[in-house]
């Protein structure tokens, strides 16, 4: 099983060392996000264009139950949603778009066809993805805050 | 963004939902609109069969059990948290 060790150096002045680095930038990995092979093949059967994949970054955020994409993103890939989820915010329920997704982690050399992500709004968090439980049950994932430093095993 | 495109699917789903449930519990019902397209042993047979069917469309794969709890949370971004700094 291919290990990430990540270390947060993307913070103002970061030295060698660098716990605060994680606690400030928290567990963040590079993803590539583009539309599900079912979906490329689809498209490429009916000789539409397939959409380009998405570069950036996803939080790891263990309090996720599932995990998510940004609305932006979703428009960025051309996707239709292929379902619904009931979302618990602070002001109760509602229901968000589930949408199918192909997610690639470069650092991991990791492929993974999601049936379903959930659409959010990301904006303003930097992140274009959030990596939920659904991941995590996968693998294997260690928080070192005293070295500030992270692995990801999948 | 994305759910009021199923609107018409959901309410459809709601008003048939105990009867699908009763005959088909277990599988994926694949609904456009105000119809049920076919009903699937996995999701992803449904949304091969909805591609090739339809294309690429907002469509409504459902798994017909009884209804679960809330099935997505995620606090820090719920509370605002996952960008969260220091006033200065």
């Amino acid at each position: 099983m291919p290990v990430a060790t990540v270390r947060i150096s993307n913070v103002p002045n970061p030295t060698p060392a660098f716990p605060d680095g994680l606690f400030i930038a928290g567990s963040r990995i590079a993803v590539q996000l583009e539309v599900a092979s079912v979906l490329a093949k689809q498209l490429a059967a009916e000789g539409k264009p397939i959409p380009q994949p998405v570069t950036g970054t996803a939080l790891i955020d263990t309090g996720a139950t599932r995990s998510a994409i940004d609305d932006r993103t979703v428009s960025k890939l051309g996707l239709s949603p292929v379902g619904l989820v009931k979302l618990g915010t602070a002001a109760g329920q509602k229901l968000q778009a589930l949408y199918p997704l192909k997610l690639t982690l470069p650092q991991l050399a990791r492929v993974i066809e999601f049936e379903s992500v959930t659409g959010c709004d990301l904006s303003g968090t930097g992140f274009e993805m959030l990596i939920g439980r659904d991941v995590l049950r996968l693998g294997l994932f260690v928080y070192d805050g005293v070295s500030g430093s992270f692995s990801l095993a999948l | 963004m994305g759910a009021e495109l199923l609107i018409e699917e959901q309410k459809y789903y709601e008003s048939e939902r105990e009867r699908l449930l009763a005959a088909h519990s277990g599988k994926f019902a694949l609904i456009k609109g105000a119809k049920l397209v076919g009903v699937f042993d996995t999701q992803s047979a449904a949304y091969e069969a909805g591609l090739t069917q339809l294309g690429n469309v907002p469509m409504l794969i459902v798994q017909l059990v009884p209804q679960r709890p809330v099935e997505f949370e995620s606090p820090a971004l719920h509370l605002g948290l996952i960008s969260a700094s220091s006033y200065s």
